[in-house]
């Protein structure tokens, strides 16, 4: 019997340090443009979500894609979310546009392996159902096992009836940088997370069990700086 | 390794195309450019194909170097052409020409050509050149377009060879598409060695695909391996590149911390030893460049300057003109000028753009030592009337043929030394026939070289004025120094169109400085000059001949023609029987016209319509001295037509009493206070006085405008308080700026 509690513990332990969480953790660190080193944090409490690429879409067919190029180094069994920024410019968003889209962050999910992709992006009104199909077809296309994500503009968290509740999506993280502390977000699906950025801290109001995604602005994160964010939001 | 050298091209890059991306928040303002200074005329495949034109010492260094190797016989072969594209499309400069230079787009568009073997998938994210690394999240550029522009070159000459349905064909076809599949980093794909039965050419294509094909794979030493092999196998064509490439697999190794550094510099110094090797001397350079080796060598620099005057630099030339230029100027912001005499392309870039003494007698020696053909064009473009050489200089410019690449500079040079010797009709019908050469076509910023020599060849006023007009290569704005064709959005959205004949600085130094009044009078009645430059010679005609107090009657007469919006002004003048009386009328005139001056302005002279306050003070005119209007080597330059020599004193005498006349809000309110003095019933008084204290606020003024201002200002509310020119002047003032006064016309008009 002991031996047997021994394997399992043994098992479990084993299976805590090499199985991912179906889910991402509570704290996630963005890393954007910088060269980061991010293997020294505890992969059982926070993940990474790394810009994997930017595209942009402009005119009526093309899908520009600028993948990332400055290095993210990542400890073994961390949660990783691969972040795919959309800009856009005299952009139709047409069909063929969102076809291009969905290829190319299927393209990242089986690259990079990650359990779960970070949709960034802003929108006219005029392309709220170009990005509701997308990502319709996204879910589609990498099925229920990849957590699928997405930041959102505080303005669109700010209604009940927000055009948000139509989207086929696991998270809605809202980024509410700069615009001082909020009180919670009318819509409910704005609620779990929410993304704030260093710089910001701690003017935002947080609530219990919420996700927190942490932006570094423009430097490095370094052991400090994740202390120190982490230190703030206990605050 | 590797990521430094990626993110040093990368700031390189940046910092060598950030200038022509760069905007000014100041005001824009369009301007005309009538010949190209910064580079040759566009597209450029005229150039590149070595019909140079008429080299500017101002043109970017790597049109001098590409410049250089037309005039010592070395030219541009056909790959070396390419690799000049490419290098300005590394300069974001490619768009200029609407030649494609995307390799991997059009190695793809070709592929796509061949359905019998179906194309293979391509990532689209990394656009099949990037592979993603899983260790570092990011992707890195693995295929780089090199390697399309090499695999379409042997996918057409293989097509044309065996036929594009051939086995060999499409054997070659399938293995490279598996070297290609590579380039993703998603998978190893390595093509099967060739079967017995394809032809020798196709086996010796597969060795270098198999080797390539594990170099993309990340295998560097099975690649390096097989590389080596290839290049000591002198029957194979790849058998001189593969040695190049065993040096770039060294550099892979190198830059992936594999011990290989050594190794590489060994390797590559072997190379750059075997004279039979010469077409990849210039790529293994720059290898050793990008690993770090030369940087700031002046021997390399020379090597370069060496490597960019010889044939043969095939596929390496796009790097070297990089190295090169970059090298340069790190060295020409350097105190040691020891640099830009080790090799002749360097010594003859550097004096054929510096103007100074130096340079000149440099330029002069080189030549005399030389007798060569850049040599020659350098002292061309140096000498004057004054240069003792000046008759040797002439005949061995007549002596460069015709079909030369530098025959038109040399032309160009011997005329102006011609010209400025006073040999104007014997090279009148030369410049006739050069300009009227329908080869010129695609060369329009020398034809307008040219025809600011034929204007100085002028043998009389409407000759002059016929041959003074121009039209311009480019509108754009003036903050636009790279002469970049579309800098601002739609070109179609300028309001000044490139297609209107205007006067270049050349003919407005004339006109403004060597003209006496006499002839602009002549220049304003005449019909020479098209609709938009008659009206504002007119403008100009009166302005100055009322500044020098000369009959401007004849000039009244043309403008109210011209100009039926001022027939009230105009009858106004016509009925003054005064000398006084038609002093006032005229000053009314044009302070009702903030666009007249007694100038004329190169281009577009003003940006905003007759009659209507210039935003930015450019409105009427300031203290004048116009031989400020110009730099002094535009004045060294200068040649004065010879029907304007006899004119010469007049012309002076009237720029010194212009010199005195001070700005417009100064002398045309002497004349209406003058007036109103007695004529306190004339009716246009009080709207005189408000034109008076509004030209000191919108034009220029100087210490002692605010006076004239102040004095027609207190006698408009004084006088005519209840008038609605009183109403509409409730102040004077010394100085705000120009926006807050519009904004106190605007609230003021309301």
């Amino acid at each position: 019997m002991t031996r047997i509690f021994r394997l399992t513990i043994l098992l479990l332990t084993a299976a805590s340090l090499s199985v991912v969480l179906a889910e991402p953790p509570h704290r996630i660190l963005w890393s954007w443009f910088a060269d980061d080193d991010l293997r020294f944090i505890n992969p059982r409490e926070t993940g990474v979500g790394y810009l994997a690429a930017s595209l942009h879409i402009e005119g009526r067919d093309r899908v520009l894609s600028h993948p990332r190029t400055s290095p993210v180094r990542i400890a073994r069994g961390t949660y990783e979310i691969a972040v795919i920024h959309i800009d856009y410019h005299r952009a139709s968003f047409t069909p063929e546009q969102r076809r291009l889209v969905v290829a190319m962050i299927a393209e990242i999910a089986g690259l990079t392996r990650a359990p779960a992709v970070q949709i960034d992006f802003d929108a006219p009104q005029s392309a709220y159902p170009f990005y509701r199909d997308l990502l319709r077809d996204l879910r589609q296309r990498l099925g229920a096992r990849i957590f699928i994500s997405i930041t959102a503009l505080v303005s669109w968290c700010e209604s009940p009836h927000s055009w948000l509740s139509t989207l086929q999506v696991d998270e809605i993280v809202p980024m509410p940088f700069h615009l001082g502390r909020v009180t919670p977000f009318l819509f409910p699906g704005c609620r779990g997370s929410i993304g704030v950025s260093l710089r910001d801290a701690p003017v935002f109001m947080l609530t219990r069990g919420q996700r927190i995604y942490f932006f570094p602005g423009p430097q490095r994160w370094s052991r400090q700086s994740v202390q120190a964010a982490f230190e703030e939001v206990k605050q | 390794m590797r990521r430094t050298s990626t993110i040093v091209f990368g700031a390189a890059l940046f910092l060598f195309t950030s200038w022509w991306i760069v905007r000014a928040c100041a005001p824009e303002f369009e301007v005309a450019v009538f010949s190209y200074k910064r580079h040759p005329d566009l597209p450029r495949a005229g150039f590149v194909n070595g019909n140079l034109g008429v080299l500017q010492p101002t043109f970017a260094r790597s049109y001098l170097v590409i410049a250089y190797r037309y005039l010592n016989g070395a030219g541009l072969n056909q790959r070396e052409r390419e690799q000049a594209r490419d290098y300005y499309k590394d300069r974001e400069t490619g768009t200029w020409d609407h030649v494609g230079t995307d390799w991997p787009a059009k190695w793809q568009a070709a592929r796509a050509r061949i359905t019998s073997v179906a194309a293979p998938h391509q990532t689209q994210v990394g656009n099949g050149q990037q592979a993603y690394d899983p260790e570092t999240h990011s992707f890195l550029l693995n295929c780089a377009e090199d390697a399309y522009r090499v695999a379409l070159h042997t996918f057409e000459d293989r097509r044309n060879r065996f036929g594009a349905s051939s086995r060999a064909f499409i054997a070659w076809l399938t293995a490279q598409d598996a070297v290609f599949a590579n380039c993703d980093g998603s998978q190893l794909t390595i093509p099967p060695e060739a079967a017995a039965g394809l032809p020798s050419l196709i086996r010796a294509d597969r060795e270098y695909q198999i080797a390539a094909a594990n170099f993309y794979a990340g295998k560097y030493q099975t690649a390096l391996d097989r590389f080596e092999r290839i290049g000591r196998d002198a029957s194979s064509p790849w058998n001189m590149i593969s040695r190049y490439v065993v040096a770039r697999t060294l550099f892979r190794m190198t830059e992936s911390s594999a011990p290989a550094g050594a190794g590489l510099q060994r390797e590559c110094m072997r190379i750059v030893a075997d004279a039979k090797l010469v077409p990849i001397h210039g790529m293994t350079l720059n290898l050793l460049h990008r690993a770090g080796v030369l940087e700031q060598d002046s021997a390399y620099f020379r090597s370069l300057a060496i490597l960019l005057s010889s044939r043969g630099q095939d596929d390496g030339l796009r790097e070297e003109l990089w190295n090169y230029t970059t090298m340069y100027d790190k060295f020409i912001e350097g105190p040691d000028p020891s640099p830009f005499r080790n090799a002749d392309l360097t010594s003859w870039i550097y004096n054929f753009q510096a103007r100074d003494a130096g340079a000149e007698a440099q330029s002069m020696s080189r030549w005399k030592q030389t007798h060569s053909t850049p040599w020659l064009l350098a002292a061309l473009t140096h000498a004057t009337s004054r240069t003792p050489e000046r008759a040797d200089l002439l005949n061995a410019a007549a002596h460069i043929p015709r079909d030369s690449p530098g025959y038109l500079t040399a032309l160009y040079h011997a005329d102006r030394l011609q010209l400025a010797a006073g040999n104007r009709a014997g090279i009148r019908d030369s410049l006739e026939s050069i300009i009227g050469d329908p080869a010129l076509r695609p060369l329009p910023s020398s034809v307008n070289l040219f025809r600011g020599l034929r204007m100085s060849a002028a043998p009389n006023l409407a000759d002059f004025l016929r041959s003074a007009l121009r039209k311009p290569v480019l509108i754009t704005y003036s903050s636009n120094v790279g002469e970049v064709p579309a800098y601002f959005a739609d070109p179609k959205t300028s309001q000044n169109s490139a297609a209107v004949a205007r006067f270049d600085r050349d003919a407005t130094r004339i006109l403004n400085i060597r003209t006496p009044f006499r002839l602009l009078k002549e220049t304003a009645l005449g019909d020479v000059l098209p609709v938009g430059l008659r009206r504002e010679a007119v403008m100009t005609a009166l302005t100055r001949g009322l500044l020098l107090d000369q009959d401007i009657s004849g000039i009244v007469e043309k403008l109210g023609a011209a100009a039926p919006e001022l027939k009230s002004r105009v009858d106004a003048y016509r009925h003054e029987d005064t000398d006084q009386g038609r002093r006032f009328a005229a000053a009314f005139l044009i302070l009702g016209q903030p666009e007249a001056r007694p100038f004329f302005a190169p281009g577009i002279s003003r940006h905003t319509r007759s009659g209507k306050i210039d935003s930015f003070r450019d409105n009427w005119w300031c203290p004048l001295d116009l031989t400020e209007l110009y730099d002094s080597h535009e004045a060294a330059v200068a040649i004065t037509p010879g029907f304007l020599t006899g004119e010469a004193e007049e012309a002076e005498k009237e720029l010194r009493v212009l010199k005195r006349r001070g700005n417009a809000a100064d002398f045309l309110g002497f004349i209406v206070l003058d007036y109103a003095g007695n004529h306190a019933d004339d009716p246009r008084i009080p709207e005189a006085l408000h034109d008076i204290v509004r030209s000191s606020r919108y034009g220029c003024n100087d210490d002692n405008t605010w006076k004239t201002a102040r004095r027609a200002f207190q006698l408009l509310h004084k006088r005519y308080p209840k008038s609605v020119w009183a109403g509409r002047t409730p102040s004077w003032t010394k100085e705000t700026s120009i926006r807050e006064q519009m904004k106190w016309e605007r609230e003021h008009q309301q």
